[in-house]
């Protein structure tokens, strides 16, 4: 008895795909009976049933072969633009004794469009026994942050004569949020922060192992005596703790200005992914980084998880203009780094720092840049003209791996 | 996998080729072919192996094509012409690289190039090949869809098939898709009904069972001619009785009578002047009358099978005198000529046919009274046959000898030359100026066949007896367990008929008998052994599978055979009931479908017109709104992709292209880092990302600016030397 997959993806449909090799291997199956009919010709009438005979096997051996498969797909819960993203397949063959060869997972897009590439198989699996479980990567560079839906994947085959492709169509419903790129920035950015006069507040304290007293409470079991408040005590008459705390960090908000809005997508993406790069800058500087702009607000704490809110936040944040909000609203008494169209916009406080997206390439580190406007899709016509010549696609920017897109929410 | 999937594929384009070769009698073709491919694969596929250039295979491709054409316009498209083409196909695919397409594409060519070599041969070797061919190309098919779905998915890593039982399982569905599809390939042999719709599409060429023949319709002395020593099989006989039993036997040798030549001259014997043929159309078995004899006189019947006639018109072999002649594969027109010569105009390839003879009166029939004069064109000859005759007490003068001694008369001589002359296949020349049967009679003394027949005829016309050579086979081979004659092409005969009886030509045969039986009898060494042995199974293989016909299938199934004829008899008159205005059932059918087809066609076609406009217009008015929303004030976004031109092919002039791979900005940069006096490329890429992509309006004074930028520019590299090549190589990280 073959154990059942856990949280196997539910299985939708099963199609059957024809090609144009299917079509032409039916043609010529015809006219090997129309050649055996008016000539009589023996050998080709046994050739025609040959034809017709692994037609139908075709059908019989690749069916139960997907019919017995089941995939769970694993995910991971983030992913960063431009940088690869494994998604992880596990196959099981729950047949008793068909395998199944020649396997291709295939991610249906969320969205469709006219001029959008065919699906990309993401993953292939040569062999799985009958019985057998085997696992598959695949790695994806995300292009565009936003929630990335992973929704409904095909696996499929042509095995084993390449006939027709069958598909079984699963459905595991997951979302991710994509990040925005970050860039490796110049760690003097900071400096203005940091400098003499600047205004820098910390973080509220929390609670914990610190060396820092914030306050008394009472005794509870469990309590080490080292931590009993001895005078305290004897001034209330019970027993006193003393509260430590770790000394908070400094704080600092990462602003998007309204003028982003202004901005064309690319720009705005450009922004985005210049307002993370600056938020994990000043993480690794230390400071509690919060979120602002744009309707969205992400408090700074100290912490591995508040950089994790700022990223995620930044990955769904939503720059339509209509979110954008007054700027003057966005002022705060707290140290802050502005995102801005250009420094002319921002007009910022003392104490605020202004990374200006027309300037960014200064704020970089050396051999980072940002990343350029999408090409325009190259033509079907042109396409298929290469694939007749045998000339090889024009290479990708990123590594070769299939995209997937995200979409703000 | 890989290594097996790839040997199996090349093994399968050498199998196809050579069946080809084989099936066309191309040898030589074929081996040529199967070297060059060798050659591609092992330039290809080895370490340091290349493809050759694409341009090269493009125009091998185009020359192959042109080839092609040319057979196509000058009359030669044939099922051998298009083998042709696939052939120089496979061959300039094996020069090119290779993905997986490429493979499947070389596995389709082979399959065609094999349906190819069946449509021309349905001899045992093709056949054999074929039966190879089939499992081979499931495997390989199978072993194609696991590289292909490696190969296409491009995925940096897949999960591998696990060794053994990988291999042991894709063995298994090979072997159950092989033996499926031949069980498939059984059953359509089996159960499809023979003879319905045979040539309703005309004529496609007719399949050969292997050999070509080695009979000539004349015998000219001192050359080739009929001599042959090839073991090439020409045609098989069977001879039975009238109880359907075979009479053939070991000891027993029959003459297939085929030309007839009369006249002599410098030693070539051809058909005299009198060529007239009648002809008359035979249907496709069904019994044909020759001659106005009695069909119930007939007590041997003679199945012959021609494995391949390689020309329309051919001669109908024959032993006695035919009553009744049936065509069986395929019908077609005989023709009967003078001195009961009988020819086919028919088809190419295989050929099929029976004749049934009365044995009461061996030879053809005689239709006029001999002329008995003296006929020598050679004094010296006449007198060698005066003497042998009165030597034997035989009267030489036909004025005064009776005529019931003209056959003793006939057989001394024939006795006189099987006694007193040597046999060799020895082609040996007459000397100029001497006639070539004088020359064998009174210098050589030795000659084959040919030189036997022509002598015994030219000493009989000395004598008064109208003697003429005949060509033809010796049927000599009996093969017991076909219980028929294979006749070779080494069995090619020349002897001598006479008009010895009152109404029949008898069979005179000079040659003496022992070397005849040396010649034309089997051997009897181990490889003679083998190739009887294989001639069994061949014999079988054409009665079995190629010769499998209605009445077999009908045999083998225990059912009434179909009439095919009837079938289409009820078909016409029910299509003649069905018939109305004229127009049939069929003909009605296939308007109404038309129409039906057009129709929908062209609302299908005014339809996505409709919706594509729609979808354009729409598509349109989008970008306009969405233009708009950025910018009221601008109604059309402004590109000002002039400019980002002429930088891109200044760069590209001064040895900068950017690469594909590249954005612009990025490569801006990059020249600007190299060299600082490129750096307001930068501003121009700048300048026209916010135009391009971020519909940006620039005004007059921005382009005017951009534009002197660039004229700067130009005039700052221009300074620079221009680079004759510069090669462009991708980064390390984009080369996976």
């Amino acid at each position: 008895m073959i154990a059942p997959l856990d949280q196997a993806a539910t299985i939708v449909r099963r199609r059957y795909h024809a090609s144009a090799g299917s079509a032409l291997y039916i043609l010529t199956t015809v006219f090997l009976a129309i050649g055996a009919i008016n000539s009589q010709n023996n050998l080709l009438f046994f050739a025609f049933g040959i034809g017709a005979g692994a037609l139908l096997i075709s059908g019989f051996v690749s069916g139960p072969a997907l019919m017995g498969i089941r995939v769970r797909r694993d995910a991971p819960s983030t992913a960063e633009v431009g940088s690869p993203c494994r998604l992880r397949y596990t196959v099981q063959n729950r047949a008793r004794l068909s395998p199944a060869f020649a396997l291709t997972i295939r991610e249906s897009p969320v969205q469709r469009s006219a001029h959008a590439p065919p699906a990309p198989i993401t993953a292939c699996i040569d062999h799985v026994g009958a019985g057998e479980t085997v696992v598959a990567e695949s790695l994806h560079i995300p292009r565009s942050r936003g929630v990335l839906t992973l929704g409904a994947f095909a696996v499929s085959t042509t095995f084993p004569l390449g006939l027709a492709r069958k598909s079984v169509h699963m459905n595991q419903h997951r979302t991710l949020v994509v990040r925005p790129r970050i860039l490796t920035m110049r760690p003097e950015v900071l400096s203005p922060l940091t400098s003499a006069g600047a205004r820098i507040s910390g973080a509220r304290p929390l609670p914990g192992i610190g060396d820092d007293i914030i306050g008394l409470r009472e005794y509870q079991p469990g309590d080490s005596p080292r931590q009993v408040a001895w005078r305290a005590s004897a001034r209330a008459d019970t027993l006193l703790i003393r509260q430590t705390a770790m000394p908070a960090p400094a704080r600092v908000w990462i602003t998007l200005h309204p003028s982003i809005a202004a901005l064309p997508r690319h720009d705005q993406e450009e922004a985005v992914s210049l307002a993370a790069s600056a938020a994990v800058l000043a993480d690794n500087a230390g400071f509690a980084v919060g979120l602002r702009g744009f309707g969205c607000s992400v408090l700074p704490r100290p912490g591995r998880r508040s950089i994790d809110r700022v990223l995620d936040a930044l990955g769904e944040l939503d720059l339509a203009p209509e979110r954008a909000g007054a700027a003057e609203g966005l002022s705060t008494r707290d140290a802050s780094i502005i995102i801005a169209r250009s420094r002319a916009d921002a007009k910022p406080a003392s104490g605020s720092l202004v990374l200006a997206l027309d300037e960014a390439a200064s704020w970089l580190a050396s051999g980072q840049s940002l990343s350029p406007p999408p090409s325009p899709p190259r033509g079907r016509v042109r396409r298929m003209v290469d694939e007749f010549l045998g000339l090889e696609p024009d290479p990708p920017s990123a590594p070769a791996a299939p995209i997937l897109s995200g979409a703000p929410r | 996998m890989i290594r097996t999937f790839k040997f199996l594929a090349f093994a399968l384009v050498g199998l196809a080729i050579a069946c080809y070769a084989i099936a066309d009698s191309r040898l030589v073709f074929g081996a040529i072919m199967l070297f060059l491919g060798a050659v591609g694969v092992a330039l290809t596929e080895l370490r340091a192996g290349r493809a050759l250039p694409r341009p090269i295979i493009l125009g091998l491709v185009a020359l192959a094509l042109a080839n092609a054409a040319y057979a196509a316009s000058s009359g030669r498209l044939s099922v051998s012409a298009f083998s042709e083409f696939v052939t120089y196909l496979q061959v300039i695919k094996l020069f090119d690289r290779r993905r997986s397409r490429d493979y499947a594409q070389l596995l389709s060519l082979a399959t065609f190039q094999i349906i190819g070599a069946m449509l021309t041969s349905n001899a045992l070797l093709v056949g054999f090949l074929l039966l190879l061919f089939v499992p081979g190309i499931t495997l390989c098919a199978a072993l194609q869809q696991v590289f292909a779905a490696a190969d296409e998915s491009r995925a940096p890593e897949h999960a591998r098939g696990r060794g053994a039982r990988a291999r042991r399982d894709l063995l298994a569905v090979s072997a159950i898709c092989t033996i499926a599809a031949l069980l498939g390939g059984a059953a359509a042999f089996l159960f499809v009904p023979r003879g319905l719709g045979a040539q309703r599409m005309g004529e496609w060429g007719n399949v050969s069972l292997g050999q070509t023949t080695a009979f000539t319709d004349s015998v000219t002395l001192g050359v080739g001619g009929l001599i042959s020593e090839s073991q090439a099989e020409v045609l098989d006989l069977a001879v039975t009785n009238r109880l359907g039993q075979s009479i053939g036997s070991a000891d027993r040798i029959f003459y297939l009578r085929g030309a007839v030549l009369d006249t002599y001259d410098d030693g070539r014997w051809t058909l005299g002047t009198d060529r007239t043929f009648t002809r008359q159309h035979v249907i496709e078995n069904v019994a044909a009358n020759v001659g106005g004899r009695r069909p119930s006189d007939a007590d041997i019947s003679a199945k012959i099978t021609i494995r391949n006639a390689s020309e329309r018109v051919g001669y109908i072999f024959t032993i006695w005198r035919p009553n009744q002649i049936i065509l069986h594969d395929p019908g077609g027109f005989i023709e009967l000529g003078p001195h009961g010569i009988i020819r086919r105009d028919s088809p190419t390839g295989k050929y099929e046919y029976t004749i049934r003879c009365d044995t009461n009166g061996r030879g053809p029939e005689r239709t006029a009274e001999p002329a008995r004069e003296r006929s020598a064109y050679s004094p010296r000859i006449q007198a060698l046959a005066d003497d042998v005759l009165t030597a034997a007490g035989i009267d030489p003068d036909p004025a005064t000898r009776p005529p019931e001694s003209d056959e003793q008369a006939a057989r001394a001589l024939e006795s006189y030359l099987r006694l007193n002359y040597g046999y060799t296949l020895e082609i040996t020349a007459a000397p100029a100026g001497r006639d070539a049967t004088e020359y064998f009679l009174f210098t050589s003394r030795e000659g084959h066949c040919e030189y036997f027949a022509s002598a015994l005829a030219s000493m009989c016309r000395a004598v008064g007896i109208e003697a003429r050579v005949v060509t033809g086979y010796v049927a000599a081979e009996f093969i017991e367990g076909a219980s028929q004659y294979v006749v070779r092409e080494s069995n090619a005969h020349a002897w001598v008929e006479a008009p010895l009886s009152r109404s029949r030509w008898t069979t005179l045969d000079a040659t003496p008998p022992a070397d005849l039986t040396r010649i034309h009898k089997p051997a009897l060494g181990p490889l003679a052994r083998v190739r009887r042995a294989f001639d069994s199974i061949e014999l079988a293989w054409i009665h079995g599978v190629v010769g499998f016909d209605e009445k077999s299938r009908a045999a083998v199934l225990g059912s009434r055979p179909v009439n095919p004829r009837r079938i289409e008899e009820r078909m016409a008159d029910f299509n003649l009931r069905m018939s109305v205005g004229g127009l049939s059932l069929a003909a009605r059918a296939a308007r109404n479908a038309l129409l039906t087809f057009a129709g929908v066609a062209l609302i299908g076609l005014g339809l996505s017109v409709v919706v594509s406009t729609l979808r354009t217009r729409w598509r349109v008015m989008r970008a306009i709104r969405a233009a708009r929303r950025v910018d009221p004030t601008i109604g059309v976004p402004v590109q000002d992709a002039g400019l980002f031109a002429r930088l891109q092919a200044l760069l590209a002039r001064k040895g900068r292209p950017r690469p594909v791979w590249m954005g612009a900005l990025d490569h801006a940069n990059q020249v600007a880092a190299e060299d600082p006096a490129a750096a307001p490329a930068t501003d121009l890429v700048r300048l026209y990302y916010a135009a391009r992509f971020g519909r940006k309006t620039i005004d007059a004074a921005e382009t005017t600016r951009a534009r002197r930028a660039l004229d700067a520019l130009r005039r700052t590299m221009a300074r620079r030397p221009s680079p004759r090549r510069t090669r462009v190589r991708k980064p390390p990280s984009d080369r996976s």
